[in-house]
């Protein structure tokens, strides 16, 4: 591997990740992989198991989260358990009743924006140090059918459904996505969790023809 | 497998829940005797009925109430605390 840079943000994953990496780059300040070789391009159609860690992102939760969100200019997905992807890709989750996490792509400042912002009354900061994976690939079903008792077949991009479940003992928070070519998973956990997930995730992947795909890969994917 | 309904989430596996016990009301801890708190702090009901007991998804934070039949160990119905309707 070349030599790692100085990042000021490090991946939950990066223990994990370290070995196997190729190539590094740094987004957003936080040190990723890039590639970890030469198979990564073929394991993304697949099952590729991605690190997109290096997102911004803030939360808040309580009664008045929603208000708070919409006078940032931040829309809101109406029902519980839902998300919104935002013109400019920001991903808006709304956990339970009165929880939000919003997740800037790269570039992105809504995440910083709300960081930046005394809550009101009614909105209580949730910091947020999570893990946050994709799965891509056609096998990505059956690597979610192996890991997790929830059937992701029933996440439909379309209808923008946010669920919160446990794969292989980890709780996550899960959504499907449209994407160039096909539908792909993103996956938030806590950070601490992470490298045991994403390790559990890469192993069973391997089974299904893919492994740990770098940010060079999945291309249009790392950066909707 | 055993499933439970979160109000919020779902029917899921019964491995995405904690069971937190039964709804005991505490005594009045001013004015109490010792025995009553002492029952209180100490003694559990075990007697099979229907009970109401805190179940929390764990996933999601999610804590709700499940009424639970626990003689046939069915649950009868779930909801959020405050939405006992």
């Amino acid at each position: 591997m070349n030599a790692p840079f100085a990042p000021t943000r490090i991946s939950p994953l990066f223990d994990e990740q370290a070995p196997h990496a190729a190539k590094w780059t740094q987004v957003e300040t936080m040190q990723s992989v890039a590639a970890y070789g030469s198979a990564d391009a073929a394991r993304v159609p697949l099952a590729g198991i991605g690190d997109l860690s290096f997102r911004r992102r803030a939360g808040v939760k309580g009664p008045g989260a929603a208000a708070w969100l919409n006078a940032l200019g931040i829309a809101t997905p109406e029902r519980p358990n839902s998300y919104l992807r935002l013109d400019d890709g920001t991903l808006v989750l709304r956990m339970g009743n009165t929880e939000f996490l919003v997740e800037d792509v790269a570039g992105g400042s809504r995440a910083a924006t709300m960081l930046a912002t005394a809550p009101s009354a009614g909105v209580y900061p949730v910091p947020r140090y999570d893990a946050a994976l994709v799965i891509t690939g056609r096998n990505a079903i059956e690597l979610t059918r192996q890991t997790c008792a929830f059937d992701f077949a029933s996440l439909s991009p379309s209808a923008q459904a946010l669920v919160m479940t446990s794969m292989v003992g980890v709780g996550v928070t899960a959504i499907a996505l449209d994407g160039a070519d096909g539908t792909y998973f993103r996956l938030w956990c806590d950070g601490t969790y992470g490298g045991y997930l994403w390790a559990t995730l890469v192993e069973v992947a391997a089974d299904l023809g893919g492994g740990a795909v770098g940010l060079d890969a999945l291309g249009r994917v790392a950066q909707q | 497998m055993k499933l439970m309904t979160c109000p919020m989430n779902g029917t899921r596996p019964i491995s995405e829940f904690a069971y937190w016990g039964e709804i005991r009301p505490a005594p009045d801890a001013d004015t109490c005797t010792d025995e009553q708190w002492a029952d209180y702090v100490f003694n559990r009901n075990g007697a099979p009925g229907v009970k109401k007991e805190w179940w929390c998804h764990t996933p999601s934070n999610t804590w709700f109430i499940a009424e639970r039949d626990t003689e046939k160990d069915k649950v009868l119905r779930t909801y959020l605390h405050g939405e006992d309707k």
